[in-house]
């Protein structure tokens, strides 16, 4: 067989570059369908999230009853705790979970978005200052807190 | 009367431009994870500074060639070039994540996005660089940035168990949700933090700026020996703020406002708006810190004409770069990327790079020709020839232990 | 060169090269990129020149980098690869830890660069030419 002349076999290695790179990108749109531990370990660290987050827009809220807080700053940090936790929980969603996983999967997923209808409320709560609202909610919000910690604890 | 003045003034521009983005992120992350657990390395972190920006400014004061000249005239050409481009890209990665500081900070004070504050953030921090004279730069946001003692305030008031702080921290003693990688990813990020290339090219480069003579030493080592350990106070306390109020409620840092949030539950209103005027003078002035370590570094390695106490036509190229790096800086941060998360990557590669400033400069304060009678004694050369290991451990375990950690995230 | 005027001894590689170049004011005009040497008819060899710039750093650079440098120059500044823009020894008046000069840094002709940012970028801008204030 005839070697192929430099530039052709340059070329193939280039596909060859172009294909692996492409098969490693494409692979990060496949839904992952992790084993029990990696679940287990991400549901973990959801929790973690929400946890940090539920209990950031607690704070927020229990300052700004005791006018402790200024509203630029509350609503500043308002948003990016929303955004972590729909970062969060769309990550945890996108996941499948081994079949003997359920109940963790609802309880992850339910908890999360618990907590981001909560914290979406609590933003409108400020925005309109409605002062009334600030501490049941935050009541709320440390309650599913608790519970998302204690299940956090669990699975170490 | 006027000496004990201006004394006083180096020391407290010293304190207050100490934290610059990097410090006031990492300890709070670490303090709202870790405790007091890291304390040792904040600890570490300000003595190695400290001890390299006394060499870094005893070469200047007695040479009065700052610190990349050295490199270059140490290295030769070659060596010098790749140790340009090293450290100059974790410099631009600092300036980048300083100025997204100020626009973060900008974002607390008024809710308006971020990425408003951005464009004019920039143009403000080069109008600065081009219009003001150094010494103003150094004084004016080092002042400022005392407004940070907020922090030592509120620790204070929240009323923490001392003696339980001090043995978290005397013992390392790591809470057990968190894993030892883990644990060192941070502690290489905050001494990364703590002992920021640029800070020494800017000290250093300051020096050629206020023209400083071998008379000047007391005065610059008084600067350093009591301003340097006092601004790691302020790191320690926002660290410890985060741990006495962030760390048992299950709060781990990502954000300026968490880093604030002690401060709201110890002084209200009036403690937060303070904190936002530290955070916004600390960026503020590290930002224009790190542009102007961008020009000194490439002038110096070229020999062009650089510094401020000369027209900006008079120093053409050295004003282009800066007017380049600070446009570049803009365009990153309108990606939209998070500040925060480059503030993460540029204490991490800090850490890589320290070997890459600090090496050279131990080289020639030993170097008995250049410095006279001045060179290294025994104390900085002991302390400097230590610094050097824990320097190449730290760089050579940062980019593994990023890897594996996930940047602290497993 | 006319008259290199033999001097002390010294080593050109160590106090010489990559040494900053400062003119008879103290202001700044390049790095001493790469000497230029003759050697005389009794043996000895002495330094008759400074050679600085683009076209001097190049060749020490080295490799894909220093080759970029050297022809990125020679285009730029119009001049041939191999000669480097350069100070005659004679204006080299005494060399501690940089290398003073007895010209001013205008009467040289060795920031090509340095004019044209100057003329092209900075002096566009306003208030270049003031003090900072």
């Amino acid at each position: 067989m005839r070697p192929a002349y430099p530039a052709a076999r340059a070329r193939r290695v280039y596909a060859a570059v172009a294909a692996a790179l492409l098969a490693v990108t494409l692979s990060g749109c496949i839904p992952a369908t992790p084993d029990a531990d990696t679940y287990r370990d991400k549901a973990e660290r959801t929790l973690g999230a929400g946890v940090s987050q539920t209990t950031t827009v607690a704070m927020i809220l229990r300052n700004l009853h005791k006018d402790k807080m200024f509203r630029p700053a509350a609503i500043t940090q308002m948003r990016y705790s929303q955004g972590s936790l729909d970062t969060a929980s769309t990550a945890f969603n996108e996941l499948t979970g081994p079949a003997q996983l359920d109940d963790l999967t609802r309880k992850v997923s339910s908890w999360m978005s618990d907590a981001q209808t909560k914290a979406d409320d609590a933003r409108t709560a400020i925005e309109r200052g409605n002062r009334g609202e600030y501490l049941p909610l935050a009541k709320e919000l440390t309650s599913l807190a608790d519970k998302m910690e204690k299940l956090e604890k669990s699975l170490r | 009367m006027k000496k004990i003045l201006s004394l006083a003034l180096g020391i407290l521009t010293a304190i207050g431009g100490f934290v610059d983005i990097g410090d006031l992120v990492t300890n709070a992350q670490v303090g709202s994870r870790f405790g007091m657990s890291l304390a040792w390395v904040v600890v570490l972190g300000v003595i190695g500074i400290g001890v390299f920006s006394e060499m870094s400014g005893r070469v200047v004061a007695v040479s009065g060639r700052p610190t990349f000249d050295v490199i270059r005239e140490r290295l030769g050409p070659r060596a010098a070039m790749a140790n340009l481009v090293g450290s100059v890209a974790v410099t631009l990665l600092t300036y980048i994540a300083e100025i997204g500081g100020v626009a973060l900070a900008l974002e607390l004070g008024t809710s308006v996005y971020e990425y408003f504050w951005v464009p004019f953030t920039a143009a403000a921090i080069w109008f600065v660089l081009w219009r003001a004279k150094f010494n103003i730069i150094e004084n004016a946001f080092g002042l400022l940035g005392l407004a940070l003692i907020v922090f030592s305030v509120a620790l204070w008031q929240l009323g923490p168990d001392w003696s339980q702080m001090l043995s978290n921290a005397v013992t390392a003693d790591k809470p057990d949700a968190e894993a030892w990688p883990t644990y060192f990813y941070y502690a290489v990020a905050l001494f990364g933090a703590a002992m920021t290339p640029y800070e020494v090219f800017f000290f250093s480069s300051g020096g050629v700026e206020e023209k400083w003579s071998p008379s000047f030493l007391p005065t610059m080592r008084a600067n350093v020996l009591i301003g340097f350990p006092l601004g790691g106070l302020l790191s320690l306390s926002i660290a410890g703020c985060a741990a006495v109020t962030l760390l048992p409620a299950g709060v781990s840092v990502d954000t300026l406002g968490q880093v604030a949030l002690p401060v709201v539950f110890a002084l209200g209103k009036i403690g937060l708006a303070i904190a936002i005027l530290g955070f916004f003078a600390a960026t503020f002035g590290a930002a224009c810190e790190t542009g102007l370590a961008v020009g000194y570094s490439v002038g110096q390695y070229f020999g062009w004409q650089w510094g401020k106490f000369f027209r900006p036509r008079e120093a053409a190229r050295f004003h282009a770069v800066i007017l380049v790096s600070t446009v570049l800086a803009g365009l990153v941060l309108l990606t939209t990327v998070d500040p925060i998360m480059v503030t993460e990557f540029s204490v991490v590669f800090s850490a890589l790079a320290l070997p890459l400033t600090y090496l050279p400069i131990l080289i020639v304060a030993n170097d008995r020709d250049y410095m006279g009678r001045h060179h290294n004694k025994w104390l900085a050369n002991t302390l400097g020839s230590i610094y050097l290991v824990i320097v190449l451990v730290a760089s050579i375990a940062a980019l593994p232990l990023m890897i594996w950690t996930k940047m602290g995230t497993a | 060169m006319s008259d290199p005027t033999p001097r002390e001894p010294f080593n050109a590689n160590e106090d010489l090269l990559d040494r900053q170049i400062l003119d008879k004011d103290g202001l700044m005009v390049a790095k001493v990129d790469d000497v230029e040497i003759e050697q005389l008819d009794d043996g000895r060899v002495v330094v008759t020149g400074l050679l600085t710039g683009p076209g001097a750093l190049g060749p020490r650079l080295g490799g894909f980098l220093g080759a970029l440098t050297t022809a990125a120059w020679s285009r730029l500044a119009e001049r041939p690869e191999g000669q480097p823009k350069r100070i005659g020894f004679e204006h080299v008046r005494e060399i501690d830890t940089a290398v003073r000069l007895d010209v001013a840094r205008g009467d040289l002709d060795v920031d090509g660069l340095e004019a044209w940012t100057r003329e092209r970028v900075i002096e566009a801008i306003p208030a270049a030419g003031e003090k900072p204030a």
